[in-house]
């Protein structure tokens, strides 16, 4: 993809620091030693995937190279760049945070659409993020059913969230702006009048809302920083 | 080399706040049953809440949850076991990282530490900052005296490998009891143990979860799993132990994946270190439930065998 003018934004760098919440800070620290990519297990799959030029692209402003590229994906959050920092860098959070300024530009989308149901599914209906679904065939047939075991490991068959809690953390959700967040991504399953609990039906607003908000098109996303990866690629040359 | 200073800093507490992960309820039930089990038989009451839900790492990580939603949900379950005046124990490297950078992150930010508050109060509850968070086998190699006299099931002659997973010691290089780079206390709790240590080249390599990637860029997963059990088989060990349900499902389930797509035959069983310690302190074999791990069972029931049921 080829760079304009208009995509580079001296800036940038100084702007969205505060808006990251504090998790993107230090980066003009960076010595680009390369030390994170030396260790990082993403780039051992895919070597067009790189840390330090990620960072350098951030100090420098090159902002839509970062943001649209699919490199930006495939971030492992193993944390292990962090660990072996020199100048103490938490990359991950930076890739945390670029993620969400890339939604914002509508890149990557298709992504996290296909992870909305922990956190609309489980997490909120839960309150627990992974559930006892099965969808390995393998797997069915030698574990079975998985209560079963917990009782013979002399646990309650299910585990359970009690109803206050799986309402408070509603109630945080809904507060923090994380309803509103993952209606964006695809609409959050509404309560139904039927199946509410007393404690739901008091926090019912009266208005109905539409099950899902707008259609966000998302953008292609590019290799901008090199060779596409791959098994083959990643042979040391 | 565990730091020796940290180490000591980790109380011995009569009770402790168990928080339940989501991997090891609904898939490895056994952390859970061994979990509280070793700690109960170690002296240390586990006391579990149903108010507390997931920590939400994962959905704040792969960018579903709006990232404010996260400092709240970590306060209310940190102030579940404040309310209990409790430290907190976690099975979990992702719950540890998640509640532990979290907590300090809003200790050290009363701005922050505020409008959680505010957010709180509305539902009954405050969030102090009192309640320090402990991995499970941070508190093993505190208690690991204990653990010494409490064997009844030496591993005599078991060949055992280790993977400590990345969230407990990179993300948390600061606070975890050991080094990033050179981590040795799960091999001192082995050799405790009676197990014997066998080292493999991609010992500090990512067990290649990759968070999401597993599911959003599978080839890249699958990929970085392989070399990983390729090392691991090389050295041959009878179990491969970890401290974090999540490498535990990528590397007990992925194996079976390769093995179907590649034709390979990756048979190297996965344990959580709360069923290796449940199983060095005697606990009856239904409760390591070994029956809800995918592969290398047959290896598993030969160990079994060897260190007595």
């Amino acid at each position: 993809m080829l760079e304009q003018v208009k995509d580079w934004d001296d800036d940038f760098y100084e702007t969205f620091k505060p808006i990251a919440m504090g998790f993107v800070n230090e980066a003009e620290k960076c010595l680009q030693c390369g030390k994170c990519t030396g260790q990082c297990p993403a780039a051992a799959v895919t070597p067009s995937y790189n840390p330090r030029k990620i960072i350098r692209d951030l100090v420098y402003g090159n902002v839509k190279r970062v943001l649209s590229s699919v490199e930006l994906w495939q971030c492992f959050f193993c944390s292990g760049c962090y660990s072996v920092c020199p100048m103490d860098i938490n990359f991950p959070f930076f890739v945390f945070m670029f993620r969400l300024a890339a939604m914002n530009e509508g890149y990557g989308w298709e992504d996290v659409k296909q992870l909305e149901g922990y956190a609309e599914k489980s997490y909120l209906k839960d309150g627990i993020t992974v559930s006892t679904f099965e969808r390995n065939p393998f797997v069915m047939d030698n574990i079975g059913d998985i209560s079963k075991i917990r009782v013979e490991a002399g646990l309650p068959p299910e585990r359970t969230v009690s109803p206050r809690g799986i309402a408070e953390i509603n109630m945080i959700s809904d507060l923090s702006g994380m309803t509103a967040f993952m209606k964006q991504i695809g609409g959050v399953e509404l309560l139904d009048c039927t199946t509410c609990t007393d404690e739901q039906a008091k926090r019912c607003k009266t208005k109905p809302m539409p099950s899902k908000v707008g259609k966000i098109k998302t953008h292609h996303r590019y290799y901008n920083y090199g060779e596409p990866g791959g098994k083959k690629n990643a042979e040391a040359r | 080399m565990p730091r020796l200073d940290k180490v000591a800093q980790i109380p011995k507490p009569e009770q402790i706040f168990f928080f339940k992960s989501c991997v090891a309820s609904n898939k490895y039930p056994g952390i859970e049953a061994c979990g509280t089990e070793s700690l109960r038989i170690l002296g240390v009451e586990p006391v579990e809440s149903d108010e507390q839900t997931c920590c939400g790492g994962f959905v704040t990580f792969a960018n579903v949850a709006a990232p404010t939603a996260s400092m709240p949900a970590v306060a209310r379950n940190l102030s579940l076991a404040e309310e209990k005046n409790l430290d907190t124990c976690v099975v979990c490297n992702g719950c540890w990282t998640f509640l532990n950078e979290f907590g300090h992150f809003m200790n050290n930010n009363a701005e922050v530490k505020g409008s959680v508050n505010m957010m709180l109060n509305m539902m009954g509850r405050e969030y102090k900052g009192t309640s320090h968070v402990f991995h499970i086998a941070e508190m093993y190699y505190r208690l690991k005296d204990d653990i010494s006299k409490h064997v009844l099931r030496p591993l005599k002659g078991v060949k055992i490998a280790t993977h400590y997973g990345c969230h407990y010691l990179g993300g948390g290089k600061y606070s975890a009891i050991d080094d990033a780079q050179m981590p040795t206390y799960m091999e001192e709790l082995i050799d405790l143990m009676g197990g014997t240590v066998v080292p493999y080249a991609a010992n500090r390599e990512c067990c290649g979860t990759g968070f999401t990637q597993i599911i959003n860029g599978k080839d890249l997963s699958l990929d970085h799993t392989q070399r990983k059990l390729d090392s691991v088989q090389e050295a041959d060990p009878d179990m491969l132990i970890v401290q974090c349900p999540y490498c535990h499902s990528q590397l007990d389930r992925v194996q079976q994946q390769l093995n179907f797509r590649q034709g390979v035959n990756y048979q190297t069983p996965v344990l959580h270190i709360a069923q290796l310690v449940g199983m060095a302190l005697g606990l009856p074999v239904s409760q390591l439930a070994f029956a809800a791990h995918v592969s290398g069972r047959e290896r598993l029931e030969n160990v079994l065998d060897r260190v007595g049921r």
